[in-house]
């Protein structure tokens, strides 16, 4: 009996966590503004965080090792992120006007911290620098996607 | 000055030995989406660890009975076997997160994928619980781990606004963003991850360990009442860090490297190394007490032979079963799932079962035929019962929270 009782907690807090870890479908178009409005959160979040680490590594103050290793997180992450709203199906009309809206900046964005990833492995200065002003308008078209899709 | 040198280390290790993943990634997370508005679960989760662990500390000084030892008695054999199979099971989780975790600080100091070096962070930690004695891995890693403290020179070499820190964390609020139930679950994660079960399982079986009688009870207390709620003060300072620095900047930590930025920011490639090692020792001295746990639980359960510095000859099955949680680990690190969530996911499920590791240790620090004079008094009592009913409520609230909240995306 107890036997049985420590299976099903058991199977219960294994499913509790798969299911918890799942991407659920999005079938309305408020849904669908939010999913875009925290791609666009998460991907401005992923480009501070590589532009603070490479500012501080041009002001002598990081190890390289961090640095590359926040940059390529921050590039992987907003892949993913972009990845996983690609795969979402917009729900209706106005919310694949949304996303036909999304995907360029969202490109351009991912684009700028590959640029921004290979010019801190190959350690050119001038690069860096240029790759790290290249994340000004990326950064500023998240934040216009996040105005966007929350309505404004 | 012996005596005084002993208690000075003994404080001192506790506040390094209270720091873990959980607490290093929840810190940081929190201080990066919440500002200072979630201080008040560390607080509220430190004042129970601090509760909780003096009682768990007396109980293993006066009664001699370890915590595992208690719930077999107290809970009887079945019920016992579902709490051991619980614990098991977090903290096969916890001990996850704490090897990734020092597999990621290598990656953080080589630059080389974290995956190739968590079968070394196993290797390691294996050594450490099989070769190293109890004292010097306690002391050790303890001190190491008050590296940490760059932290609080970090918060007074950056610009902090203190009035601001003070008034967030004393006028706590939900970010309209985040919404309550994350509010929540990432409060649930803060006291989760104060309260570990492996924490209190290791600090009395450790007192076992060091052959604590009554007469160790003033040093006990000094670690428990002074070093908890310094370490509990480390937290807050990780959270802090991340308050003045990435919070303002737009980050959302969900890496270990992001914790160390504001460090990097402050002091430069000293203060960064300094807290790198900190994160070191404090995974790598969790990742061992997490292993030991499990062997101590399962051992005191069963009634085998236990402890640290007896020989594998001597104690084959505790040391077998610390071997099988390091390599069942492993295998689950090895899968690439990310540690970071794997942390997340352990202090907040550890909540959900926090009322069956610390309920057994109310009841027999309420015993008087096991504890004689040193039983519980009434205020304790009252305070360790609120506590009890926050942990039950806890429990009750994290498995809702988790799916709301998508494990807190």
């Amino acid at each position: 009996m107890v036997g049985r009782r420590c299976y099903a907690v058991v199977v219960g807090v294994a499913l509790t966590v798969l299911l918890a870890g799942c991407v659920g479908p999005t079938v309305t178009d408020a849904g669908y503004r939010n999913k875009v409005g925290d791609t666009a959160r998460q991907i401005s979040s992923s480009i501070a965080s590589a532009r603070l680490a490479v500012q501080l590594d041009l002001d002598g103050r990081m190890a390289f090792a961090l640095t590359d290793q926040t940059v390529s997180d921050a590039e992987s992450d907003a892949d993913s992120a972009a990845t996983a709203l690609a795969s979402r199906q917009p729900p209706t009309d106005s919310a694949l006007k949304l996303y036909q809206r999304a995907s360029r900046p969202i490109q351009d964005a991912v684009d700028a911290l590959r640029a921004l990833r290979i010019a801190v492995r190959r350690g050119d200065s001038a690069a860096i620098r240029a790759a790290l002003a290249g994340l000004d308008a990326p950064q500023h078209g998240m934040d216009d996607l996040r105005t966007a899709a929350s309505g404004g | 000055m012996s005596r005084l040198f002993k208690m000075a280390l003994g404080v001192m290790t506790a506040i390094g030995g209270f720091v873990d993943i959980g607490n290093l990634v929840t810190s940081g997370i929190t201080g990066a989406r919440f500002g200072m508005a979630l201080t008040w679960a560390i607080v509220l989760g430190t004042m129970g660890m601090t509760l909780y662990g003096e009682m768990a500390g007396r109980v293993a000084a006066v009664a001699r009975r370890p915590v595992f030892h208690i719930v077999r008695e107290r809970l009887g054999v079945r019920t016992g076997m579902a709490n051991l199979a619980a614990f098991l099971l977090l903290s096969g989780l916890m001990l996850a997160a704490e090897l990734g975790g020092v597999a990621l600080v290598l990656q953080l100091v080589t630059g080389v994928n974290y995956l190739v070096w968590v079968p070394v962070a196993a290797a390691v930690t294996w050594l450490i619980v099989w070769r190293v004695s109890f004292s010097v891995m306690e002391n050790l890693f303890g001190l190491l781990g008050l590296c940490l403290v760059v932290f609080v020179v970090a918060l007074f070499v950056l610009p902090t606004d203190w009035g601001a820190l003070w008034h967030g964390a004393t006028h706590p609020w939900v970010p309209p963003d985040q919404g309550h139930p994350m509010y929540f679950f990432y409060a649930v994660s803060l006291f989760g991850a104060c309260l570990t079960p492996f924490q209190v399982v290791f600090f009395s079986s450790g007192g076992r360990e060091e052959h604590w009688t009554t007469k160790s009870l003033p040093e006990m207390r000094l670690n428990a009442l002074v070093g908890f709620p310094l370490g509990g003060l480390l937290s807050i300072a990780i959270m802090a860090a991340a308050v003045v620095v990435l919070k303002p900047a737009g980050v959302d930590v969900s890496h270990l490297g992001q914790v160390a930025l504001p460090v990097a920011q402050a002091l430069g490639p000293v203060g960064l190394a300094l807290a790198l090692v900190g994160f070191m020792a404090a995974v790598m001295a969790a990742a061992a007490e997490c292993a030991l746990s499990m062997g101590y639980a399962v051992a005191q359960y069963l009634g085998w032979g236990w402890g640290k510095d007896r020989l594998p000859r001597d104690a084959p099955r505790f040391h077998l079963v610390c071997l099988v949680a390091v390599l069942g680990a492993t295998a689950l690190v090895l899968t690439s799932v990310d540690p970071v969530t794997v942390t997340v996911l352990s202090v907040v499920l550890g909540a959900a079962a926090l009322p069956l590791t610390y309920f057994p240790v109310l009841v027999v620090a309420n015993d008087g035929d096991y504890m004689g004079s040193h039983v519980n008094g009434r205020t304790l009592n009252a305070l360790a019962s609120v506590f009890l009913v926050i942990m039950v409520v806890t429990s009750i609230v994290t498995v809702p929270l988790l799916f709301f909240t998508k494990a807190g995306r």
